[in-house]
């Protein structure tokens, strides 16, 4: 293995591995939001599994200057890295579980490399947001342009948190925290980019060529996706099941843990 | 005394606030919220009695909140300054959304105390500060845009010129070699090999501006 190769994936991406099994169960985060996002979950596995988190680029404490227009302008440059942080780990049979927009990445790595991994798992999947015929994806195009709005509009809010935490204000005890302060910062035009690209994104046709069994886990009253969507990626996807949540919301593994432990425990389980 | 006793009774300032306050459940079921809120909305507490505060904004606005602000509100159980807009039946308006999460001994967000500040001259002011960066923005591609353009122009230019003064070149460099098999004095011979000289040196400049063009000869 290339040493330099390896510090400067593991630096790219601010990977994190601990736990004290060997099977592994590799975590990506959705959407505006950073590795800190499994933080009620990874306990319920540390014991028997070994735990790879990871910050997609532009999001938490990944490297800001790797980000490359080119390779980032389509869901498949992320996947990349993550084939490239199992490739440096030397990681084999991985299950992935992705959160949103990391369902698809994991999705696509699988695809591109499916000897690396043994399962999936989607969180609040979905494969087109954008509504297309016969195909309620539940968001129109000037809705995105507007959620494009909003966060221009958010941008100086990012910028005083930032500086905060890089002024490190003693008299805003939670700032000086600085794994609190960075939760979920994404650099604003970075999260523009990549919000562009997610909702722009089409797997559907993805989806039919997965070769690993699949879970996907759903709430209910979730803004981006709902069982509808659920119900047709397990139609179309060989091997795919679903597992529908009673709480509400996109982030269920923050707003009900314990509902997503005990949804994945079987389906890892599962020989 | 008693004429201030009115107006500094928790329940009238909680009430009368020039801000909204509204507390919901993290499904967005709205529990408790002040008079100033439902002012926002055209609505009364009893008409707004089993809304849900995520429905309240707009689909851009929700989207970002349930994306962006809950992950926040779960793990750093606070946010500050957030613009959001909020749908009305007349019409729509921004608010600046400050919030503090507050969870259960499981560490299960149970409720969300929020308040909002309507912002209508910051929301002009930043239009106009958006606009500007997208007209700047626009200005320098079409900067780009022209110089690449230019760029390109200049390379057309090039590959013709080299061509055109590249011929003529080659013509002469092979009558000057004709020249020299020709018998001519040994002043004559003096003055072809000086033109020769000259001649290629000019042809390597030629080439020299054609390589650093990138052009193909």
């Amino acid at each position: 293995m290339n040493t330099a190769l390896d510090s400067s994936i593991v630096l790219r991406n601010n990977v994190k591995v601990f736990g004290h099994g060997t099977q592994v169960l590799m975590f990506g985060h959705g959407f505006g939001c950073d590795l800190n996002t499994w933080r009620l979950v990874t306990p319920a596995f540390e014991q028997d599994y070994k735990i790879v988190l990871f910050d997609y680029v532009g999001a938490g404490n990944s490297d800001l200057n790797a980000y490359d227009n080119e390779r980032y302008s389509t869901l498949e440059g992320y996947a990349k890295d993550v084939l490239e942080i199992c490739e440096t780990l030397n990681l084999k049979d991985v299950i992935f579980i992705g959160h949103s927009v990391s369902s698809m990445i994991g999705l696509l790595a699988v695809n591109m490399s499916p000897e690396k991994f043994g399962k999936l798992v989607f969180i609040g999947p979905s494969p087109r947001y954008l509504n297309d015929v016969n195909y309620p994806g539940g968001l129109e195009r000037d809705e995105l342009e507007e959620l494009l709005e909003i966060m221009d509009s958010n941008y100086l809010g990012w910028s005083s948190t930032m500086a905060g935490h890089i002024m490190g204000n003693h008299d805003r005890p939670e700032l000086a925290d600085g794994l609190a302060s960075s939760f979920c910062s994404t650099n604003p035009e970075i999260a523009k980019k990549f919000a562009r690209v997610t909702f722009l994104s089409d797997n559907r046709a993805d989806l039919q060529n997965l070769k690993v069994p699949s879970l996907t886990i759903q709430c209910q009253e979730d803004f981006l996706t709902n069982e509808v969507i659920a119900a047709y990626i397990e139609g179309i996807t060989p091997g795919n099941q679903v597992t529908l949540l009673n709480s509400t919301g996109h982030c269920p593994h923050l707003s009900d843990p314990t509902g997503v432990i005990n949804a994945l425990k079987p389906f890892l389980n599962k020989a | 005394m008693d004429q201030f006793s009115k107006y500094i009774d928790p329940e009238f300032i909680f009430n009368e606030a020039p801000i909204g306050f509204v507390s919901f459940k993290p499904d967005g079921e709205i529990i408790k919220a002040n008079c100033t809120f439902y002012s926002f909305f055209d609505k009364t507490e009893r008409e707004l009695s089993s809304a849900n505060f995520l429905k309240l904004l707009t689909k851009g606005s929700a989207l970002y909140f349930q994306m962006v602000l809950n992950p926040l509100l779960n793990l750093r159980e606070y946010t500050n300054e957030i613009s959001l807009s909020f749908s009305t039946p007349t019409e729509n308006f921004d608010a600046l959304f400050n919030a503090k999460a507050y969870k259960d001994e499981h560490g299960k967000v149970i409720v969300v105390n929020a308040y909002l500040l309507k912002i209508i001259d910051r929301k002009k002011y930043e239009a106009e500060l958006l606009l500007a960066k997208r007209m700047a923005e626009d200005s320098l591609n079409s900067a780009k845009k022209i110089i690449d353009d230019n760029n390109e122009q200049f390379m057309k230019i090039a590959l013709n010129q080299s061509h055109m003064i590249r011929r003529p070149m080659a013509n002469m460099l092979g009558l000057i070699s004709i020249l020299k098999d020709i018998q001519i004095s040994e002043d004559g011979a003096d003055l072809i090999r000086l033109l020769e000289t000259s001649a290629e040196e000019l042809d390597t400049q030629i080439k020299e501006i054609v390589s650093q063009t990138q052009l193909p000869l």
